[in-house]
């Protein structure tokens, strides 16, 4: 009796141990095993480090050629590189391009005489009146005038008399 | 033209191989990780790491290469492998012991119930002897341990096993 109980636990921890481990797995196991091997396998594009110096060194020749030989074209200003760079890349829409507007230079009228007459003032007006009344005389001083400023000015002898003392 | 038929011979032996033996891995890495998950994670890092190594073309017995491998990746992914105390005291905080719960419930379930507290030296040669193709010489070779070895870790399992059931089955 006791060796058909033992019998029995055996078979009943035998058949439960086999379900241990006889888990099926998901079907398309295979395929997901292949699937994940051939994406991790993929060859990838691997660039070695120094190819990023071949566009930069592209880049830095282009700024050095354009830097030192400045494009001038007829009839229009000289374009800066930062107009050309302007002009390279896309305008904003938000805002609008800054043109610089020439100063307008208000220049005076042309006149046909110059200097400009002038009013005559009043010295003038009397000087004119003593020359048309008195020529002769007008004459005269006008010579006289210039002879005082030929003739060279006399300058006295500065004469200091002594101090006169009390006697004391 | 040589070379890429060849890489095409070598990408069908190794679809080949996998279709072949990839139940079984998952069955052996389930007898550690006791999770379909993780299982199924085992068998792709498996093959993959095979596949990378190129090892796979100079096995001489597949299965226990294949098992040993899926044994060793299931063995890094289990938490704390290893790390519980070679003792038979199975014994639950549960208000329902695993033998109450094996004698009124499901008894395949109370079982791995069961094996599940065994320690790791003691449960992973008795999981893995379930596993129909592994004998405890696969077994001894894929852990790394003796052939005896193994054999007295499965017969202890099995004792400790029987007492705890034989208790409430009696």
């Amino acid at each position: 009796m006791r060796n058909d109980e033992r019998d029995n636990l055996e078979s009943l921890l035998d058949n439960a141990l086999a379900s241990y481990s006889m888990q099926e797995p998901r079907p398309g196991l295979d395929r997901r095993v292949l699937h994940r091997i051939h994406s991790a396998a993929a060859p990838r594009l691997v660039f070695p480090r120094w190819t990023w110096a071949i566009p930069a060194a592209a880049c830095l020749l282009w700024a050095g050629i354009h830097w030192t030989r400045p494009v001038a074209t007829p009839g229009r200003a000289p374009v800066t590189h930062m107009a050309a760079a302007r002009e390279t890349t896309p305008a904003k829409p938000a805002t609008p391009p800054i043109v610089e507007r020439p100063r307008e230079r208000k220049s005076l009228p042309r006149l046909p005489q110059f200097p400009a007459p002038a009013p005559v003032t009043n010295e003038e007006r009397a000087l004119l009146a003593f020359v048309t009344r008195a020529p002769r005389q007008a004459q005269e001083a006008l010579l006289d005038a210039r002879q005082q400023s030929v003739e060279p000015i006399r300058i006295e002898e500065i004469k200091i008399q002594p101090l006169q003392s009390d006697g004391q | 033209m040589a070379r890429r038929e060849e890489a095409a011979a070598r990408e069908v032996r190794f679809a080949a191989l996998v279709e072949r033996q990839s139940r079984f891995v998952y069955r052996v890495a389930y007898a550690v990780v006791r999770n379909s998950h993780d299982s199924e994670d085992v068998v792709q890092e498996t093959f993959l790491k095979l596949y990378r190594s190129g090892a796979w073309e100079g096995m001489r017995d597949e299965k226990a290469f294949l098992a040993r491998t899926a044994w060793r990746i299931a063995v890094d992914r289990r938490p704390n492998a290893g790390s519980q105390p070679l003792s038979p005291d199975l014994q639950s905080n549960d208000s329902q012991s695993p033998e109450d719960a094996a004698v009124s419930a499901d008894w395949s379930a109370a079982v791995h119930r069961l094996v599940d507290a065994l320690p790791e030296e003691l449960r992973q040669p008795l999981a893995l002897a379930a596993v129909e193709e592994l004998n405890s010489r696969e077994i001894a070779q894929l852990m790394g341990i003796a052939e005896g070895t193994v054999r007295t870790r499965i017969l202890r399992a099995r004792r400790i096993l029987k007492q705890k059931l034989g208790s409430r089955y009696a």
